[in-house]
């Protein structure tokens, strides 16, 4: 990539970058079935959540011990994804990574998707949503609740921003670009490139604005993840009473997110021919960076099972039988084993880093990490230090009512059409970064 | 039995708002306390006769401009006058009572699961049957220790792991001690529920047992009365009836003599069946008394007498042994 | 059997009755009659049986099925034997605790004697008049009664005098009980020993706890009635004790992580916003930077 190209490559590779980056947003058959497949879906999460709203929290399955349920793990798996934007583009970025950066924009997509939903899967769970206000009325400093509604608010703001940046000069490019486009799209590109014109002085400053960004964001993310896992680890809870809860449940979120990722860039690439942006090496990246992420995963299940497991403190104990022999075996060793185990093993030989074979890998890790939140929040909540009497059988048990779970498809049908839009309004290439990355920025500006 | 004005202040900012409704006074037979919402009377308490109100005229207590009680028909107030009561209230229950630091002592050698205490405080706060802010539980220590009965209410810790979490100071613990809910502030995100390791909370995950009675009822901070869907609910130790000088609706419902309440910064403790007095201190030194999960850190306010001496034998369902419980 | 008709049936196998087996029938209280044992038998009496069985004459023992027995019941007194009171208490039955394992045989003896005297049939087995004789000053001194209380704060001691007049003059009433103790929230924390009555002065002395907390001022407020209203009338004193200072513990002025809104920790404040004015500034300064690319761009 070092030889400088002739005047007539640099258009003509310009020429590709406008036609990939335009392709997606043009009319693609599949998009309207599938807005109307998740519009279908949102309306039955409609419906699910009105019942709820006027009968109560009741409609679920929750109940005085197991008060908190699919919906939040719902919340922490929402979170979870949502992590993947930093780690792609701010650490791989700042940590020198080139490949990276065609990937950078769907990351950003899949966390602003996510990051968004996760703020209204919250809601769902609230007794009172109705009084959601109260939270900056009556916010209280010492509550990691506010910590967490800070933090995402902030993580929101962030992602926008590192989104809307780097879209500057392809925005400018596109405008200039795409003819037949209707006029409020035309007037937001125009709003949102800012008159670029694409100065030297444009350029450096916008570079600056973005690792300035790119370095902010990354204890951000951590901290939207660590504080949600203080949500639990900040409890006298048996398996939640734990110190290591942040990082663990950060590890997690590197291992949800990249998978996502890759899912999404499976899905691009396939449907709109981008096998040049989204490369055999970008998956082969990919998958080493799972394996990564996913080694460092087992590396904190290793200490938060073996550890307790190797004492059987009295609470403890009981909480491990019930996840290694117990009522949550099967999920617990399924989560563990097909969603993390055997996903590193395989993902080690380069075959099965190859799209498909990594795809279906993630599309099972990711399954895993969802199921994962659900086992990290139920079975604690059945053991409290002092035993469940007196109250009716159900109180002892706790699966999801259809309620639950037509608002958990609802909220992950929220996010998909966030990002579907976001794909359709903004080109999913970062052209200037990858005009950049071969010295053709000149031809890319002075493009008509 | 005790006149135990509350602050002046308080009850200085609630008569400008008894003032601003200016009615009449009648003379009030229980003087002492500034302002309680007066339940229907189903309450049926042992030895206590209240006035049966039909729900069509519930009636309210209020406080005039002189300090007198009057009573008002709820039907009467306008929903603004209502709103200023409510948040007097809601301010007095805030407040607590000064220099107190309530506590109490279970004996679990007199408990034999009457449930009384369950039954008398599910009727004063309008609870569903499966709500409990008291549970009287079957515990066993080890293998080969005897099965005992162990009342568990609110231990209104003195370093609350609840009212750390609330994210809006829906749940909070006043100068006297008491942890209280406030079910108008409350947004039903249930980490009190969570962070509690007593299992003390309950939730209103449906609409409350007696929605419609209760509707045109004072919101009263210190009864949890009405209960709100979505929203939590605890034991208060009964901060209403402190407030007349009288025990907890649980203490004072036992048969057996389990249950001592008082002031810690009296040294005294009360025994709800005898009436007796006795110094707290010593009641706990001599009878080693203990608190729950004490490595929790949570400082509770409620102590144990442990079951020794035994005045019931273990019985539940015909057993007198613990087997196929729930492991908790 | 009349008044254990009032023992109504609480499980099928409780029948209206409570009868012992007439072997113990027989049995004779183990502990011999006295007036140190009734005496004792009071003390035993109002630790263990009061809660429910009430002061005994006055009927206020509590609603329960079946209802406990007010000794001063004739009927129960006439139909059972010293050994079958003897028996139930030992034994127990539904609501009624075996006390066997509570209290030592002396104590459940003294009980027993205790409930024995108030039956003015009664012929002591052992030991015959004392229970019946009336005692003597009893009849002699008359009212109007005086009480009077002194208050010795060295040796935190309490003397309470009860005086009645005899031919005109002030006389002690002698074996009155009186009631000293110091007022709490709920109720009055008795001082004196459990069952104590005036001695031939018509004294009754108790030591206070002095370091009992009291108020922030640690002022207490002494307390002393004659029990038996009924004979001397309403006659009560109370005196003012210095007692131990309290410092109540303010909750709601105290910075903690429970504690309310308002009550925050500095340290956490300051965390707090530090970390979001350093976050929000940085974007603050990329929203100045956008700024001026757009100026540029014009």
């Amino acid at each position: 990539m070092s030889e400088s190209l002739s005047k007539e490559q640099a258009k003509k590779l310009v020429d590709k970058y406008a036609e990939d980056a335009i392709r997606p947003m043009k009319n693609h058959k599949g998009f309207l079935p599938w807005m109307g497949f998740l519009g279908l879906v949102m309306v039955v999460f409609g419906y699910a959540y009105y019942i709820q709203l006027t009968e109560g929290l009741g409609v679920t399955a929750m109940r005085d011990y197991v008060s908190w349920g699919l919906y939040i793990s719902n919340f922490v798996f929402f979170v979870a994804v949502s992590l993947v934007g930093m780690v792609v583009s701010a650490v791989l970025g700042l940590a020198g990574q080139k490949w990276v950066k065609p990937i950078t924009r769907v990351s950003e997509i899949i966390a602003l998707g996510f990051v968004m939903v996760a703020g209204l899967v919250i809601i769902t769970d609230m007794g009172r949503p109705d009084r959601f206000l109260n939270l900056f009325m009556y916010g209280r400093l010492q509550s990691p609740i506010v910590w967490d509604v800070t933090v995402i608010t902030t993580y929101v703001a962030i992602s926008t921003l590192l989104f809307i940046l780097p879209l500057i000069p392809d925005l400018a490019f596109i405008k200039k670009k795409m003819k037949d486009m209707p006029v409020w799209q035309y007037q937001l590109y125009n709003i949102l490139s800012l008159g670029w014109i694409g100065t030297p002085e444009q350029y450096k400053i916008l570079h600056k604005s973005i690792r300035m960004l790119s370095i902010i964001i990354i204890p951000v993310a951590m901290a939207i993840h660590t504080v949600t896992s203080w949500l639990f680890a900040s409890t006298l809870r048996i398996g939640w009473d734990t110190t290591i809860f942040g990082p663990y449940f950060v590890a997690g979120a590197f291992v949800a997110g990249t998978a996502a990722v890759i899912i999404v860039m499976y899905i691009l690439r396939s449907n709109y021919k981008l096998q040049d942006y989204f490369t055999d090496y970008h998956f082969d990246m990919m998958g080493k960076l799972l394996v990564l992420v996913s080694l460092l995963y087992a590396y904190f299940n290793i200490n938060e099972f073996l550890v307790p497991a190797y004492k059987m403190k009295t609470g403890e104990a009981v909480h491990l039988h019930t996840l290694f022999q117990g009522v949550y075996a099967g999920l617990f060793w399924v989560v563990q084993i097909i969603g993390m185990g055997l996903p590193i093993f395989f993902m080690i030989f380069k075959h099965w880093r190859k799209p498909n074979n990594l795809t279906f890998i993630a599309v099972i890790v990711l399954i895993g990490a969802f199921l994962k939140r659900y086992i990290i929040v139920v079975p604690t909540l059945l053991h409290p230090h002092l035993p469940i009497q007196n109250v009716p059988e159900e109180f002892h048990h706790y699966f999801p009512t259809w309620i639950e779970m037509a608002v958990t498809a609802g909220a992950f049908a929220m996010s998909l059409t966030i990002i579907t839009i976001l794909l359709k309004i903004f080109p999913v290439i970062p052209m200037w970064e990858l005009a950049e990355e071969k010295g053709i920025t000149e031809e890319f500006e002075k493009y008509d | 039995m005790s006149d135990n004005n509350s602050n002046p202040n308080s009850r200085r900012d609630f008569l400008k708002i008894g003032s601003l409704i200016g009615i009449g006074a009648v003379a009030a037979g229980a003087a002492g306390y500034a302002g309680f919402a007066a339940q229907d009377g189903k309450e049926g308490h042992a030895g206590e006769a209240e006035t049966a109100l039909s729900d069509s005229e519930k009636k309210i207590k209020v406080l005039t401009e002189d300090g007198q009680l009057a009573e008002i028909k709820a039907s009467e107030l306008s929903p603004v006058q209502k709103d200023e009561y409510t948040s007097a209230l809601q301010e007095q229950g805030r407040e607590g009572i000064p220099g107190k630091h309530w506590v109490m002592v279970i004996d679990l050698a007199r408990c034999r699961n009457v449930r009384a205490c369950m039954a008398s405080c599910q009727n004063a706060h309008h609870l569903r049957e499966e709500q409990h802010h008291i549970n009287v539980l079957r515990m066993q220590d080890a293998e080969h220790t005897e099965p005992y009965f162990m009342p568990k209410p609110c231990f209104h810790c003195d370093n609350p792991p609840c009212t750390k979490v609330c994210p809006v100071d829906a749940t909070f613990k006043r100068q006297d001690g008491i942890v209280l809910i406030d079910n108008e502030r409350c947004i039903g995100c249930r980490f009190c529920i969570a962070a509690c390791p007593y299992s003390a909370r309950v939730f209103n995950w449906f609409e409350p047992k007696n929605e419609e009675e209760d509707q045109d009822l004072l919101y009263n901070v210190e009864l949890n009365v009405p209960q709100k869907k979505g929203t939590i609910s605890k034991c208060l130790f009964s901060a209403d009836r402190l407030r007349e000088g009288k025990l907890p609706y649980c203490v004072s419902a036992c048969p057996n003599g389990v249950y001592y309440f008082g002031d810690l910064n009296e040294d005294a403790v009360t025994n709800g069946t005898s009436g007796e007095t006795t110094r707290f201190s010593e009641l706990i030194r001599k009878n080693a008394g203990y608190t729950l999960l004490p490595e929790l850190g949570t400082k509770p306010n409620v102590y144990y007498l442990p079951p020794k001496n035994r005045m019931f034998p273990f019985e539940f369902n015909g057993k007198t042994t613990l087997e196929d419980e729930h492991h908790g | 059997m009349a008044i254990l008709v009032l023992l109504m049936p609480f499980t099928l196998m409780a029948q209206s009755d409570w009868t012992v087996s007439d072997a113990k029938q027989k049995d004779s209280n183990p502990i011999a009659y006295s007036d140190k044992s009734v005496k004792a038998g009071k003390v035993v009496y109002l630790g263990n049986c009061k809660s429910c069985h009430g002061d005994v004459g006055k009927d206020n023992g509590l609603p329960l099925m079946p209802k406990p027995t007010d000794f001063a019941n004739q009927a129960f007194l006439d139909a059972n034997t010293d050994g079958s009171i003897f028996h139930k208490i030992t034994d127990g039955r539904a609501t009624m605790p075996a006390y066997g394992a509570i209290l030592s045989e002396q104590q459940r003896g003294d009980v027993t004697n205790y409930i024995r005297s108030f039956d003015p049939n009664y012929k002591p087995q052992a030991s015959a008049q004392a229970a019946a004789t009336p005692k003597s000053n009893d009849t002699e001194v008359g009212a109007p009664y005086f009480l009077d209380v002194k208050v010795d704060e060295a040796n935190s001691e309490v003397t309470a005098i009860l005086m009645g007049t005899f031919n005109g003059e002030k006389a002690p009433v002698v074996d009155a009980e009186l009631f000293i103790g110091i007022k709490r929230y709920f109720n009055n924390l008795p001082i004196m020993e459990a069952g104590d009555v005036t001695n031939e002065e018509g004294v009754i002395k108790a030591n206070y706890p002095a370091d009992l907390p009291s108020g922030e001022e640690g002022k207490g407020e002494l307390l002393v009635y004659v029990v038996d209203q009924e004979k001397f009338g309403e006659l009560n004193q109370s005196a003012e004790l210095k007692l131990q200072a309290t410092h109540p513990s303010h909750f709601n002025e105290t910075r903690a992580l429970w504690a309310d809104r308002g009550n925050f920790p500095i340290w956490l404040m300051v965390t707090y916003l530090s970390i979001v004015l350093i976050v929000w500034g940085v974007m603050a300064k990329v929203v100045m930077n956008l700024i001026k690319i757009k100026k540029i761009g014009n």
